[in-house]
């Protein structure tokens, strides 16, 4: 490792280290899907299952006897639920970034992660679409009657709501991205069939890669539709957190009514989706013995982005008291001033510690390629960037326009028993993925290797056992 | 009462009825003893319409009929008489007690062996009325046209219907003996401290304990419901470190309480006040325990001169901090209006210089009129408009209880005030400003401002709020799927959420109060004041039968029907001629939060004082 950690360091177009060949690829990273799960991937999946279980028992309480179990009042119509919503919206931004944007712009550096982010991407969107419907009064009809479907009782939607423009920006960015992962997945896939010696599992893998064969023309048209999608998502990395933030900014509550919204929330989502994807990266490349593929350089460039997107996001939050300030609207100015220095100033100093101050280390190399400093950092911007959300929903809310209405907002068990649950609907999730689809994308990973090169300490791989779909 | 009980222990009473009071209850019953007494009497019997304190001691209770159901007549003033008409039948096997008095007469004189006339209430009172009223007034027809007159109208006016031009003497005599009772106020060290009880206007003396729409309507100066309190001046709390919701005990010779403090501004700080009615223990469900029982803290003076007296104020307390915490359900946490554009108020001499003075002088607070990209709303038949005189309104909530009952505004109970989610429709802000020792009060009634420009519909992403050609913002149950955003959007925050099934606590015959024009609304949906769309229906279909349309003074809002000080006025904005388009004319006229250009249907009328210094310095200052 420390030989390979040299030459990462002098030769960076070195994006897989440890003198790997395409079948040392195939098999490292098959590996987990080829045996029974550990002990400790048991327990993992267990405590996830029972913190989901926890979660949608309390939902159920809650859908039995309604929404007064939660810590929600007059002034605050909305709180936690909707802090997780734009939160694990947020987590999913990172996901389609590094595919799309990065893919793009050709920074090869992404294939190694690539697949891991837009997983997380899709598991963290699918997380985040259980709040908005079950924050509602009614989620049973909420489900469906925010859909514009035509009825013959003359029922439509309205267009002018941001809530709305949440379903078409949220559902579309879900579509896209399981599109996209699906595509990029189908040569792994194939893979895998090729490797399976179980029937069912070959069934099964044979189903999903969709007859790849490997063949010019299924390459040719692979990397076309690819490229196609990668096109079609990148404007949804930014459209939909500005859809999301508009929630927010259309609004005349002052604190939302905010014009910066958009930028600033899609420079927080980036921060935050980067900040979990190294979170996991940390864990799953220790785990499945992926330090050849996810190398510290990887992680490294990762931090450059939370460190710059963190600085973005500090930067619109002193720009929201210069505008504050500037505007000249006594509302506006009691808002910010509210917020910094009000009843939840813990919130606010407990955000700008974590996106602004903490995040600064990685002006340090050191700290840049160190695991667990950057493993602490990525969990503080987490929490950090949930805070944020907890900020600009109730902090804004709980002392609006009259005086006569303001009241602080406590979240109750049912608040927090939800938003734990969530945490354990996403990881089963992660983690059944870990076990069943390549977590790094073979067929790109092989494409950005010099095998006939090697280190010199393999020699070059034989070519024999190249095979014929990689 | 003394009297009565010092007879009633000496054995010198055979029988007792008490009708229609809870002495067992509302009096200095531990001072008199009366327990003990009741017991020295063979025969007890309680006429009453509920189960009570005084009931639970009697040998018989005798259910009487709810005052809706029964024949009744009064005599408020010189003069002046009412009749009063059953409303309803009889819901339970009751019977009036007028009726039972009826029966014991005709039953006591069979006992001496006298026939006797069966006579029920109703005749009873009827034949009264011919002996009586009929012919004092001297009326010219039969006494069957005079009597359904009376009926029809409620009320004879014996002094009108003579026409004397002499004025009416209507002051009730006052008994100046009582404030012999009261300590003197230059006798009163200026370190002891002295208890003022008081009865409120919601429960007053505890007779109204067991009504839940009473116990949740806010008291109009402190916003606490459910429970009373021990108000402590802001001087004296500073003084005895003590804070809201703290429990004191307080204490009086032998005689202990432990009241949760609310601080209250504008109290001296040599009192300390709290209200009785509460802390009943066979109210019956609502009522029970709610509060804490503060009679047995009210005296008997007896003096030579004069009757004794119940005595309420002056007795000297000490108080004692607990330790202890009780958090008391307020409505309204902060009291100030810090300088918003809320409140217009001004001093009579501002006002008589120009009536249009304004306190917000800011021009970030004032409108602008700018271009808009969206058309304006055509009201082409009617345009509902409210005005409010904030002058006039003395924060007496009785318009909240009239919508209660209008609507069916549920009551959610004191651990959901707790967590501010009340329901009422209408509401009552109040501000404090000027000093905490004397601070001014303003109370403004706030419910939905039916905007033209209303933030809650745009934002309602299944339509379920919309704007009517009437300038109604009207709220669709059926399709609302409560993501409480129009909640969030509206600045008056006058949206109401039902975040449970309250319609389900009320069992059996409180199912009764349910206005059968008004939906009663499930959980999870969004609700809020509709300018009473039910009554500007009915009257739109009664102006349709006559072939008009609805006139001023047809139709009235409940809270403004219930309105005593006329401060609350409805209609057509349309209509020029109508109250409320004039006085929206008016330069005092003036809207919430205009500075959003929300267009509120509802305008205030400026607060006029008749006070020397400017009334509207120091509205940011908070005492609470």
């Amino acid at each position: 490792m420390s030989t390979s950690t040299e030459v990462t360091t002098f030769h960076p177009e070195v994006l897989v280290t440890g003198g790997k060949t395409y079948v040392d690829v195939n098999n490292d990273v098959s590996a987990p899907l080829e045996r029974f799960p550990a002990k400790a991937w048991w327990v993992c999946f267990i405590i996830a299952v029972m913190t989901f279980g926890l979660g949608a028992t309390l939902a159920g309480i809650m859908f039995v006897n309604g929404l007064g179990v939660l810590g929600l009042n007059q002034p605050n119509g909305w709180g936690i639920f909707i802090v997780n919503f734009v939160f694990w919206v947020g987590i999913g931004h990172a996901g389609t970034l590094i595919s799309a944007v990065l893919f793009l712009f050709r920074q090869k550096w992404r294939t190694a992660i690539n697949r891991s982010a837009e997983a997380m991407t899709i598991f963290a969107v699918m997380t985040a679409l259980l709040f908005p419907v079950i924050h509602t009064g009614r989620p049973w009809y909420a489900a469906i009657w925010l859909l514009p479907y035509p009825n013959q009782r003359h029922l439509w939607v309205n267009f002018r709501s941001p809530l709305l423009w949440d379903v078409f920006a949220v559902g579309t960015y879900f579509t896209i991205s399981l599109t996209f992962w699906f595509v990029g997945l189908i040569p792994d896939l194939a893979t895998v069939r090729d490797r399976a010696k179980n029937s069912l599992r070959k069934t099964i893998y044979t189903v999903l890669s969709l007859g790849w064969r490997g063949s010019n023309k299924n390459w040719s048209h692979y990397e076309s539709t690819y490229m196609i999608l990668a096109g079609l998502s990148t404007p949804l990395v930014l459209s939909v957190h500005s859809v999301v933030s508009f929630d927010f900014a259309t609004s005349n509550l002052p604190g939302w009514h905010t014009t910066i919204f958009p930028p600033y929330f899609v420079a927080g989502a980036i921060f935050s989706g980067f900040a979990m994807v190294v979170t996991l990266l940390v864990i799953a490349r220790e785990v499945f013995k992926l330090k050849d593929y996810i190398t510290l350089n990887h992680l490294e460039k990762m931090n450059k982005i939370i460190m710059a997107t963190g600085m973005i996001v500090g930067y619109a939050y002193s720009c929201e008291f210069f505008i504050a300030w500037y505007s000249g609207s006594p509302f506006e100015r009691f808002a910010f001033i509210n917020r910094a220095f009000g009843p939840y100033w813990w919130a606010y100093w407990i955000m700008v510690s974590c996106n602004v101050f903490i995040p600064q280390v990685f002006w340090f190399r050191k700290a840049r390629r160190s695991i667990p400093i950057m493993f602490v950092v990525s969990l503080f911007v987490n929490i950090g960037m949930w805070f944020e959300r907890f900020v600009i929903v109730v902090t804004s809310l709980h002392r609006d326009f009259l005086p006569s209405n303001w009241k602080y907002y406590v979240p109750t068990w049912f608040d927090w028993g939800i938003t734990l649950g969530s945490f354990g609907w996403f990881f089963i999730w992660f983690l059944l993925f870990c076990r069943v689809l390549p977590v790094i994308a073979m067929a790109e990973v092989k494409g950005v290797m010099n095998v006939d090169e090697g280190d010199g300490s393999h020699g070059p791989a034989p070519l024999k056992e190249v095979p014929a779909h990689g | 009462m003394s009297r009565l009980t010092n007879e009633m222990k000496a054995g010198k009473v055979d029988a007792l009825i008490v009708y229609r009071s809870n002495p067992a209850y509302a009096s200095p019953k531990v001072w008199l003893g009366l327990a003990d007494a009741m017991k020295r009497v063979p025969l007890v019997i309680v006429v009453s319409e509920s189960e009570d304190e005084t009931g639970a001691l009697a040998d018989f209770v005798l259910p009487d009929h709810h005052y809706l159901e029964n024949w009744g007549d009064a005599h408020p003033t010189q003069a002046i008489y009412s009749l009063q008409q059953p409303a309803m039948a009889p819901i339970h096997s009751s019977r009036a007690f007028q009726d039972s008095l009826l029966i014991w007469r005709k039953a006591g004189l069979g006992v001496m062996g006298l026939a006797a006339k069966a006579l029920d209430w109703h005749d009873y009172l009827q034949n009264h009325w011919k002996e009586t009223v009929y012919r004092e007034i001297g009326a010219a027809g039969s006494f069957e046209d005079f009597w359904n007159g009376a009926l029809r109208s409620g009320v004879i006016d014996v002094f009108a219907a003579k026409g004397a031009s002499a004025p009416r003497v209507v002051a009730r005599s006052f008994k100046t003996s009582s404030i012999g009772l009261l300590p003197k106020y230059a006798a009163l060290k200026t370190d002891s401290l002295y208890l003022a009880l008081y009865a409120k206007v919601s429960l007053y003396d505890g007779r109204n304990a067991n009504n839940a729409w009473l116990q949740e309507l806010p008291d109009p100066i402190s916003s606490v419901t459910w429970d009373n309190y021990l108000n402590v001046g802001p001087a004296l709390a500073k003084k005895l470190d003590l804070k809201d919701d703290d429990v004191v005990e307080v204490v009086a010779d032998d005689r202990v309480m432990q009241l949760p403090v609310h601080i209250q501004p504008g109290l001296h700080s040599q009192v300390v006040t709290a209200a009785v009615g509460y802390g009943r223990s066979s109210a019956g469900r609502v009522g029970d325990h709610a509060g804490v029982d503060v009679f047995p803290f009210v005296q008997v003076a007896e003096s030579k001169e004069a009757v004794p007296s119940l005595v309420f104020s002056g007795q000297k307390v000490n108080l004692r901090k607990t330790g202890k915490f009780y958090k008391l359900a307020l409505t309204q946490w902060h009291t100030a209006t810090e300088n918003r554009p809320i409140i217009n108020d001004i001093t009579l001499a501002e006002y008589k210089k120009n009536p249009a003075e304004s306190n917000h002088t800011d021009p970030h607070l004032r409108m602008e009129t700018v271009p808009s990209l969206w058309g304006k709303h055509e009201y082409k038949g009617y345009r509902w408009g409210m005005a409010i005189d904030l002058t006039t309104c003395t924060g007496c909530s009785a318009c909240m209880i009239a919508c209660q009952a209008e609507n069916n505004v549920p009551v959610v109970g004191r651990d959901q005030v707790r967590v501010s989610r009340q329901m009422h429709w209408i509401k009552i802000d109040r501000y404090y400003s000027g000093s905490p020792e004397n601070p001014n009060v303003v109370f403004q009634p706030m419910l939905c401002q039916h905007c033209e420009n209303a933030p809650c519909e745009t934002v309602c992403p299944v339509l379920a709020t919309v704007h009517d050609d009437e300038g109604l913002n009207v709220q669709v149950y059926n399709r609302c799927v409560g993501t409480r955003y129009c909640q969030n959007n509206c600045p008056y925050k006058v949206r109401r959420f039902n975040f449970f099934d309250h319609w389900k606590s009320y069992e059996g015959t409180a199912n009764l109060v349910w206005n059968p024009d008004v939906t009663v609304r499930t959980r999870g949906i969004m609700e809020k004041c509709t300018f009473c769309v039910q009554r500007i229906r009915d009257a739109k279909d009664q102006a349709k039968d006559a072939g008009d349309r609805v006139k001023d003074g047809m139709l009235k809002a409940a809270c403004q029907q219930t309105c005593p000080a006329d401060a609350i006025v409805f209609g057509d904005l349309n209509d020029p001629e109508s109250r409320v388009a004039k006085m929206k004319k008016s330069p005092q006229a003036f809207r919430v939060l205009e500075v959003l250009n929300t267009v509120p249907a509802v305008s205030y009328m400026t607060k006029v004082r008749n006070q020397a210094e400017s009334a509207h310095s120091g509205h940011g200052a908070e005492h609470a």
